[in-house]
């Protein structure tokens, strides 16, 4: 995938299971051209091939989600 | 003429591809746009829209449209139009990545693409390639190869092309069809018509496939595919600890990946209601979160949606059940 330019990238939580505080996180949400994405944690999801990208060269850094 | 040489004789025009499923090209008629055309705008990245399964993508950034258009002049009943507002030197391509396990068995041997195209540049002159390139690695198209690459000879009329290549064994890890040119000289918008799209084994071009649009959508829909969730059929349910609701839609199709969602907020108000009671939060999108889960290897999945209870309305009861009265298309994204 090009290059795009993410604005935000927040991490997203599932619904906790019992006895436990928080729940799983299981996606993570961007920003891109204004819209936002909810992107799965699958290394085959080109947009998130392309967050990791951005993350390992350290032009992204992905924001804890809320509980 | 004995039953042997009649069976022998269909045996043969099935090994020919004469029969259905020759053509690799999905939506090559370009009768599915399931995402609605893109008018002519301002570039800002590579984006998919317009008749599914087509990538547009260019250099710099001047008003580039993708656009489903009614014609039978190129094999069919529709065809693709894409636009492109360059300067001298700008690049342009629309093209099609076809996934591996679609494309692995032509491998190391020839393949025919046709199609009819024809191109117009209200200003200068700008030029046209077909080609195929192979993916650097297995349904990464990141880095492409090409493979080879031919000059469309293109006029103001729709004409039939046909270009044979000999696929290298990496052509396993997927094959893109590439359409792509640059503008000569003067700023200008050219545009280029095309459909009717096919690549079939061997080196004979054969009349375009014709499939029902019902079989087409059902190919794009593991590309992507938009989910309706009328608001007076959504269930969830309200959990009290978090003060959230939640809930969830079933996806039409397996998908080739986890996708990328995304919703259009297409009618309604926003809020959350018991059928024939009050609502029981504000009219709000805050706080709405979304994402699928895809359960196997096929991505079968569902799209979980929460929301944190923006404040109004009556007080919900825990673990009871609530709807979204929301009209809402979810945009399901598992494209290469």
């Amino acid at each position: 995938m090009e290059h795009v330019v993410i604005t935000q990238a927040v991490y997203v939580r599932g619904l906790p299971n019992i006895g436990q505080e928080v729940g799983e996180v299981y996606a993570i949400m961007i920003v891109v051209d204004g819209q936002e994405l909810s992107v799965p944690l699958d290394p085959s999801n080109r947009h998130y091939a392309e967050i990791m990208r951005q993350v390992e060269a350290g032009e992204l850094t992905i924001q804890e989600a809320d509980a | 003429m004995s039953k042997a040489r009649q069976l022998a004789d269909l045996g043969n025009v099935y090994d020919d591809g004469a029969l259905s499923n020759r053509n690799m090209v999905t939506n090559g008629a370009m009768l599915v746009n399931q995402r609605g055309n893109r008018s002519p705008a301002g570039f800002t990245g590579g984006f998919y829209a317009g008749p599914d399964r087509w990538y547009v993508n260019r250099s710099g950034t001047g008003a580039t449209g993708f656009s489903q258009i009614s014609s039978t002049s190129y094999g069919g009943t529709k065809a693709a139009e894409a636009s492109f507002l360059c300067a001298s030197g700008e690049t342009y391509i629309v093209t099609q990545r076809i996934e591996a396990d679609n494309i692995a068995h032509l491998a190391g041997q020839t393949v025919t693409l046709s199609f009819w195209a024809s191109g117009s540049s209200d200003a200068g002159s700008a030029t046209l390639n077909a080609s195929l390139s192979y993916a650097g690695a297995v349904n990464d198209f990141t880095s492409e190869t090409v493979i080879s690459s031919n000059a469309v000879s293109y006029s103001g009329s729709a004409q039939r092309f046909t270009f044979t290549f000999t696929l290298p064994a990496n052509a396993a890890n997927g094959v893109a069809i590439r359409f792509d040119g640059a503008k000569t000289s003067a700023t200008g918008t050219f545009t280029l018509t095309f459909g009717g799209v096919q690549l079939e084994a061997g080196d004979t071009p054969t009349d375009l496939e014709h499939e029902p649009i019902s079989v087409t959508l059902q190919k794009c829909r593991r590309y992507y595919q938009n989910v309706y969730n009328r608001g007076n059929a959504t269930t969830g349910t309200y959990y009290s600890y978090y003060n959230k609701f939640y809930g969830n839609q079933v996806q039409f199709e397996p998908m080739r990946t986890g996708p990328t969602v995304s919703y259009s907020h297409i009618g309604g108000a926003f809020y959350w209601v018991n059928p024939g009671v009050a609502a029981y939060s504000a009219n709000s999108t805050a706080g709405f979160s979304y994402s699928t889960h895809q359960t196997n290897a096929f991505s079968m999945g569902a799209i979980e949606f929460s929301q944190v209870r923006p404040a109004g309305g009556t007080t919900p009861s825990n673990f009871a059940s609530y709807r979204l009265e929301a009209n809402l298309i979810f945009h399901l994204d598992a494209e290469l």
